[in-house]
């Protein structure tokens, strides 16, 4: 029995499979994770990657990104609370980029609604919902495997993709006509 | 009895399964994935278009389900642990290492240059 590890040293490689895959996720979005920190954890896991590659793929992709943490206790619970985070997560994320910024001025950001309300993760616990001023915001409660977090960032990070194309499509359309 | 087999085949036509790829539900590179991170290969040498995510998923949960030391384990387990993937890398490494480092079968760099 090679594979019978003792549970420290399981939960390390439960945790840098999951780095391993938020990795993967991050690189399958276009994000070049050859400079990210490396996915091992070691046992004890106090120096492990875990909350630096989420935190880093979260960075390529919206490069407004902010942090919020215990530090800032006031403002997480204010923010989370205005947001329809229901508890308050140990960290808050704001995630906003110029096509989130398109969507929130246009108002179709409300279209996100629904698909946001649907993720989950068995392993995770996490919410993501949007902000009217700061964008989409991702909730974490504490936990150490993330790739179901970044599996929903992803998700959702293609949907505001495909709902800009299409405001894109319909105002350069609109000034077309116009123009005729 | 003579059978025609173009009779046959065409009889059997209706009843053709076309199997569709399902390219989504694909998992590839399993091994790939579980020799990368078994190997502790750092980030930078990682080739991220080895495999997709679903083989990536599939190694995950794989490890995941397994027992631990200090699990109360079953016979069962026992059996179970021997079919996991993981479990076949690890013993394929041992199997490989003990091919080269056997007794009187230590293979050497001839040219040694200190």
């Amino acid at each position: 029995m090679r594979m019978l590890l003792d549970a420290e040293e399981k939960y390390a490689y439960d945790e840098s499979i999951s780095n391993f895959l938020t990795l993967k996720i991050w690189h399958d979005l276009g994000v070049n994770v050859k400079e990210f920190p490396d996915y091992i954890v070691y046992p004890g896991g106090y120096d492990g990657s875990s909350f630096e590659i989420l935190e880093a793929g979260l960075k390529a992709l919206y490069p407004t990104f902010r942090q919020l943490d215990y530090e800032d206790e006031h403002k997480l619970e204010t923010i989370a609370k205005e947001s329809n985070i229901s508890s308050t997560p140990e960290r808050l994320y704001l995630l906003n980029n110029d096509k989130v910024q398109k969507l929130l001025d246009t108002g179709e950001i409300d279209k996100l609604k629904k698909p946001l309300s649907k993720l989950y993760g068995d392993l995770t616990e996490f919410d993501m919902s949007f902000h009217k001023e700061y964008g989409l915001v991702l909730a974490i409660y504490f936990t150490s495997v993330f790739f179901e977090a970044a599996e929903a960032v992803a998700r959702i990070t293609r949907l505001v993709e495909d709902f800009y194309i299409q405001i894109e499509g319909v105002t350069d359309n609109g000034l077309c006509y116009q123009a005729i | 009895m003579k059978i025609d087999f173009h009779k046959v085949e065409k009889l059997l036509e209706p009843y053709k399964q076309i199997k569709k790829q399902t390219s989504e539900k694909k998992e590839e590179g399993v091994a790939k994935v579980i020799q990368y991170v078994w190997n502790h290969t750092p980030t930078k040498k990682v080739d991220f278009d080895s495999f997709n995510l679903n083989g990536g998923l599939r190694a995950f949960y794989e490890f995941y389900f397994l027992p631990h030391y200090d699990d109360e384990m079953t016979q069962a387990d026992l059996v179970a642990i021997k079919d996991n993937l993981w479990e076949i890398n690890a013993a394929w490494d041992d199997l490989i290492y003990s091919l080269t480092k056997c007794n009187n079968k230590v293979y050497e760099n001839e040219d040694d240059f200190i």
